[in-house]
């Protein structure tokens, strides 16, 4: 049965095991079941995908992680972010809307069916992951607070708890905690951008940012804040800690973007993980990540190698 | 699917860092030789110092062949585009010369050649180290705290010296 000829890559290289074999919680009794594979997904389940892309073992994604209010190695979060209680999950919802105060995580997400969505991740380090993830679309999170028209930003805080976050109690960290991130309004309610709550058909691993985070596949990975506890809308472009740390380095914008160069790594090309010494999987990076179809009009008229 | 390297999901980032790490490391023992010999009184321990010093250099040796083939996989753009852009390269570059100059004249012939001279050319060991260090911090994104702890270790040693050539001096 053909049901999507325009298929850049066939269903059995995308379609992890642990979809049919290994779910679980609420997510498992989502969409997910209901389609059962991804060849059933709505297009934007696979949207930007290449044809040479195949979904990054569930081990890497959930053992190979950059998250710093755990420690700066790589191996730190999965070691370490099972000190972060999850449950209860409270979210502070400030700013230019009419919906504001104190929500549980639970009320939050009653009633918004995760979605499958199979994205090419891209880490501004030059290494890239394919993550079957979870997540339902931002826009309709954040239309439940009923944001003014005057909000053009939203700002996103990770939890900001020293004694279960063993790399805000560092002496030796210059990150000015909690960590912080934000999207002009036009990205938040792209359909691309989802706030994640699972991944393999699971929920969200610590180490991944549970119990929700931002996933938006066409910026760098640092632009996907996890472990999210706050959302503020604003008039003004808020900072983000990447760019209040290096601005040189990392804009607010922080697109995929082959062309604009970085004081540390060459964003010309990345290394697709699992990578080995014979084979270091080393391709060519896309614009927007591969999602410029999808997205490159929201940026019409901007000079990206300014606005980074 | 576990690869069968044992490094992680990324072994070349894996090895370049483990040789970075220990080059660093190495120095640093290979710095510390002459005045933990001083202190012991031992004769011995001092004769290695060449040799803690050359293996010193072999990890330095092997990080940049590491860097060379895995990172830039011998494309010779990438690697003047590195030379050229990236301030950490270029302070690891520099060292690396410095610390080449070391390990060639190392030898009992450069010794003698050179005279008095050659104590001189072989402090150039500290400029070199200073530059690995700012490779080093320059690379990092975050969390300072081992760098700090290297850092630390040199500031002591290199005082410990200074003091030293202070007092012969008067």
């Amino acid at each position: 049965m053909k049901i999507h000829q325009a298929n850049k890559i066939l269903n059995s290289e995308i379609t992890p095991e642990s979809i049919f074999h290994d779910r679980r919680s609420f997510i498992g009794k989502s969409i997910a079941l209901a389609s059962g594979t991804l060849a059933m997904l709505p297009g934007l389940g696979r949207a930007g995908l290449q044809e040479d892309d195949s979904i990054t073992p569930e081990k890497i994604v959930t053992s190979y992680n950059n998250f710093y209010e755990f420690g700066t190695d790589k191996s730190d979060p999965v070691e370490y972010a099972h000190n972060m209680v999850v449950d209860p999950w409270t979210v502070s919802v400030s700013g230019r809307a009419n919906k504001k105060g104190q929500f549980s995580y639970e009320d939050l997400t009653k009633g918004l069916v995760p979605e499958e969505r199979v994205y090419r991740f891209r880490c501004v380090e030059a290494w890239s992951m394919v993550v079957p993830w979870m997540g339902i679309p931002l826009k309709k999170v954040l239309e439940q607070f009923e944001p003014h028209g005057d909000a053009k930003y939203v700002e996103f805080k990770t939890l900001y708890r020293p004694s279960e976050m063993r790399g805000q109690r560092s002496y030796f960290s210059s990150i000015d905690w909690p960590y912080v991130e934000g999207l002009r309004m036009d990205e938040a309610y792209h359909p691309l951008a989802i706030m994640a709550v699972g991944l393999y058909g699971k929920d969200l691993p610590n180490q991944n940012g549970a119990p929700w985070r931002l996933m938006v596949p066409w910026k760098y990975g640092f632009k996907s804040i996890k472990s999210i506890v706050s959302i503020r809308f604003t008039e003004k472009q808020p900072r983000n800690t990447w760019n209040l740390l290096a601005p040189h380095e990392y804009g607010f914008y922080a697109n995929v973007n082959p062309e604009v160069s970085h004081p540390r790594w060459s964003q010309a090309s990345e290394r697709r993980l699992p990578s080995s010494l014979f084979d270091p999987n080393r391709r060519p990076t896309l614009p927007f990540n591969g999602y410029a179809e999808e997205v490159a009009s929201l940026y019409a008229g901007m000079d990206l190698s300014k606005y980074y | 699917m576990e690869s069968g390297s044992g490094l992680g999901a990324n072994p070349d980032e894996a090895v370049v860092r483990y040789l970075g790490e220990w080059s660093i490391r190495m120095l640093l023992l290979a710095y510390s030789i002459t005045p933990i010999s001083r202190v012991f009184h031992s004769a011995r321990l001092s004769r290695m110092r060449r040799a803690v010093g050359l293996t010193a250099f072999t990890y330095v040796l092997l990080h940049f062949i590491s860097y060379v083939l895995l990172f830039v996989e011998l494309d010779w753009q990438l690697f003047t585009e590195d030379l050229s852009e990236r301030a950490y390269v270029i302070f690891g570059a520099l060292a690396f010369i410095c610390l080449s100059v070391m390990a060639v004249t190392s030898t009992r012939g450069w010794k003698k050649r050179l005279g008095m001279r050659w104590r001189i050319l072989h402090r150039v060991f500290h400029p070199a180290i200073i530059l690995a260090f700012l490779h080093y911090i320059w690379l990092t994104r975050d969390g300072f705290g081992v760098i700090f702890l290297y850092v630390s270790c040199f500031c002591i040693l290199a005082a410990e010296r200074g003091y030293r050539a202070i007092k012969t001096a008067r």
